[in-house]
């Protein structure tokens, strides 16, 4: 058994103070997924804590037959998708972004900003699923077995969705940037 | 992309799910080859993008548990953990539940015949629409469906417009009735009436059925549930013609699927009232059946003989009876599937089972055409030599029981249930015929109707109903429906002085004695507000 599924029963045996060992597994990986859902920092952080508080009421809910992070994220989609029904959320802003580990130039940097901010764009551009299963793919790790579980689809139905998004997200891309059009702009 | 390698094989080189050699080679090709070059750095580029992390920093565990109940899995650890087994057997349940609901129902259906002959006959609907044309003995007849509006017209505004008709030479007589409805005629309308309320079910004017009496007389041949009438006209000589009409009685629509004189005319129901059956006796022409179910025609081929009895099973399945032969057509596509000389000729046949019921040397008989096997059926008369039954003295009621006199007893085999029933009357129509007799849905009653009484008896019971009760009807096992004209004082009443549309629907129950007007068309009674009926 994981350590996810020994965790749950624990807690539900009463050990409810392990409840914060999975928020700390988990609370990163949701909320960089809500962010990449294009919400507003704060409001994602404000729906992440919604998720984890949802997570531990329904808990007992939780089937041992899935894996724990494939239930995390079935019920993450399902509040994101409540809220965005429910109540007004903020979209990122330009420039939104925190991943800059090398030293760049100025020129480096504005053209580094500009590339992406249009594959931001882009994946905005895409239907709400077909973005989740790209994160949950390529940033959350997740196999395309366990996407397919939380869309009820099979795996290789999600696998050629996967493929095809990505191969049209670079086409775009490809032609903006090795086009001429990027220094045309 | 021109090279030999598409974006979906750079998605692999970048995934790293090529093999050693398939990387080598697409390596050596990527020194030269700019477009797969650049190909694999707008992939990378995406990749970067979906992978980088968005958040940094603390996790705001202390926010989140002051949000949640710490104690919810200690103190109802038990309930939970109940909660937590049930949850995972949904799963299970919800193939459990359609599963043990489905045998359910199968158990309720197949419990019931009639529900699952309805269930059967329904789906065979569908399966089979169509299907009867399938064969070179059978064609299917285009037919129109006419809507004359005629149940439109209903209650009062019914009333007034029987009254503007008049009564014509002959009062009101029930020509159908069961538990749910009645229906009846004059010369100039057939009524219906049905959960408190009258309706015009036909002008018979309009359609040329008005005939009462004369050189030519209209038929009414209601099928046994009372969902179709077949009206046609009577006329003593040979060439007379007129339109022989299918009439829904609820709606009042109606096909012509005909015509002809119902002289020359044999005719039948099916038991359940789906399918009749017509064809000519004398010309050679063609077996004419009618589906209500469908309301689709067929016209059948006659295998070239003189017609005098035709008969229909509730599956459609044809027999018929010509001097010295009966026929058994296939119930899908009517070639002769049996034929048999008989010495006899039967009262009815039964196109399932390949059966004949006939009265021979006093006896009901039932003969098994295909076994060649005879199963002797009611009276036996071998030791009253003295008393023979009169052949001519025999009729089938109702499309279903047949009524015959033996002796001092009337015989009466009810031929959807293949039983037996023998009463002894006290008291026979006047004219001795007994084919004035009524018998009651269940086969234990019968009446007859004279001008002012009605005469019923049973196996343990009799009674006169005094009055100027004329052409009753029974309504149920033990209920007679008549209808009451308020101004109807006897034979000496003149016609022009009655008011067809004055009227009240009355039953009397045999076993009980008690007689109720379940209807009045002139004032409500209170034994209808009573009832619920209006």
């Amino acid at each position: 058994m994981d350590t996810d599924k020994i965790l749950v029963k624990q807690i539900l045996n009463g050990k409810t103070e392990l409840f914060t060992e999975l928020v700390n597994r988990y609370y990163s990986k949701i909320t960089s997924f809500i962010i990449k859902m294009n919400v507003n920092r704060e409001d994602a952080k404000d729906i992440s804590q919604d998720i984890f508080v949802k997570i531990y009421n329904n808990l007992y809910k939780y089937d041992e037959r899935w894996q724990f992070s494939t239930w995390i994220f079935k019920v993450a989609i399902n509040t994101l998708r409540d809220s965005k029904i429910k109540r007004f959320i903020r979209t990122q802003e330009l420039g939104d972004y925190s991943a800059e580990s090398k030293i760049l130039s100025p020129e480096e940097h504005i053209e580094n900003l500009y590339q992406r901010e249009f594959i931001k764009k882009m994946f905005e551009s895409l239907d709400d699923d077909l973005k989740a299963m790209l994160i949950l793919k390529y940033y959350n790790e997740l196999s395309f077995k366990e996407i397919g579980d939380i869309f009820k689809k099979s795996p290789e139905s999600v696998k050629m969705k996967v493929i095809r998004a990505r191969k049209k997200l670079c086409k775009t891309y490809g032609k903006k940037f090795e086009g001429g059009e990027f220094y045309e702009m | 992309m021109k090279c030999k390698y598409d974006e979906f094989f750079i998605q692999k080189y970048n995934d790293g799910d090529l093999s050693i050699e398939e990387k080598s080679e697409f390596e050596k090709h990527l020194s030269y080859c700019t477009e797969c070059s650049n190909g694999i750095s707008d992939d990378k580029a995406l990749l970067s993008y979906l992978a980088e992390d968005k958040v940094t920093g603390e996790v705001p565990v202390t926010s989140i548990v002051s949000r949640i109940d710490l104690d919810k899995y200690k103190v109802n650890s038990r309930e939970y953990k109940i909660k937590h087994f049930i949850s995972r057997l949904k799963p299970s349940l919800k193939i459990a539940v359609p599963v043990i609901a489905f045998s359910l129902i199968f158990i309720v259906i197949a419990s019931n015949p009639l529900l699952s002959k309805y269930l059967v006959d329904g789906a065979a609907n569908l399966l089979n629409k169509g299907e009867r044309v399938e064969s070179q003995f059978v064609e299917e007849i285009g037919i129109e469906e006419v809507d004359n509006k005629t149940v439109e017209l209903k209650d009062d505004n019914l009333v007034q417009k029987l009254n503007e008709y008049g009564m014509g030479v002959s009062p009101w007589e029930v020509s159908y009735a069961d538990k749910d409805k009645v229906f009846f005629k004059n010369y100039a309308s057939l009524v219906g009436y049905k959960d408190g309320h009258i309706y015009r079910v036909a002008d018979l004017k309009a359609l040329k059925a008005d005939h009462v009496q004369g050189s030519v007389v209209s038929e009414f041949k209601f099928s046994p549930n009372g969902s179709h009438v077949a009206i046609g006209n009577f006329n003593a000589e040979d060439e007379y013609k007129s339109s022989i009409y299918m009439l829904n009685t609820d709606t009042g629509k109606y096909f012509i699927v005909g015509d002809g004189n119902y002289a020359n005319i044999t005719d039948s129901w099916s038991f359940d009232g789906r399918y009749y059956v017509f064809a000519d006796k004398n010309a050679i022409s063609g077996i004419r059946l009618f589906d209500t179910h469908m309301d689709k025609l067929y016209e059948i081929t006659n295998p070239g003989v003189s017609i005098e009895k035709i008969f229909v099973t509730d599956e459609g399945g044809i027999s018929f009876y010509t001097s010295g032969d009966v026929y058994f057509l296939s119930a899908k596509t009517y070639d002769v599937k049996k034929k048999s000389s008989v010495d006899f000729e039967p009262l009815f046949l039964e196109g399932k089972s390949k059966t004949a019921i006939t009265l021979k040397d006093g006896n009901i008989e039932k003969h098994y055409i295909e076994k060649d096997k005879i199963e002797v059926k009611g009276f036996d008369l071998h030791e009253q030599k003295s008393v023979s039954t009169d052949e001519n003295n025999v009729y089938i009621d109702n499309n279903r029981f047949v009524v015959f006199k033996v002796s001092d007893d009337i015989g009466i085999y009810d031929l959807k249930e293949n039983s037996f029933t023998s009463l002894s009357p006290s008291k026979l129509p006047q004219d001795g015929f007994i084919s004035s007799l009524r018998v009651s849905p269940d086969g234990e009653w019968v009446f007859f109707n004279e001008w002012s009484s009605i005469n019923y008896f049973g196996k343990n019971d009799k009674g006169v109903l005094e009055g100027n009760y004329v052409y009753p009807s029974w309504m149920s096992d033990s209920k007679i429906v008549f209808i009451n004209l308020c101004s109807w004082q006897g034979l000496e009443t003149t016609v022009g002085d009655i008011m067809a549309g004055e009227f009240e629907i009355v039953t009397y129950d045999v076993i009980s004695k008690e007689k109720s007007v379940i209807f009045n068309s002139v004032n409500k009674t209170d034994m209808q507000k009573m009832d619920g009926i209006d």
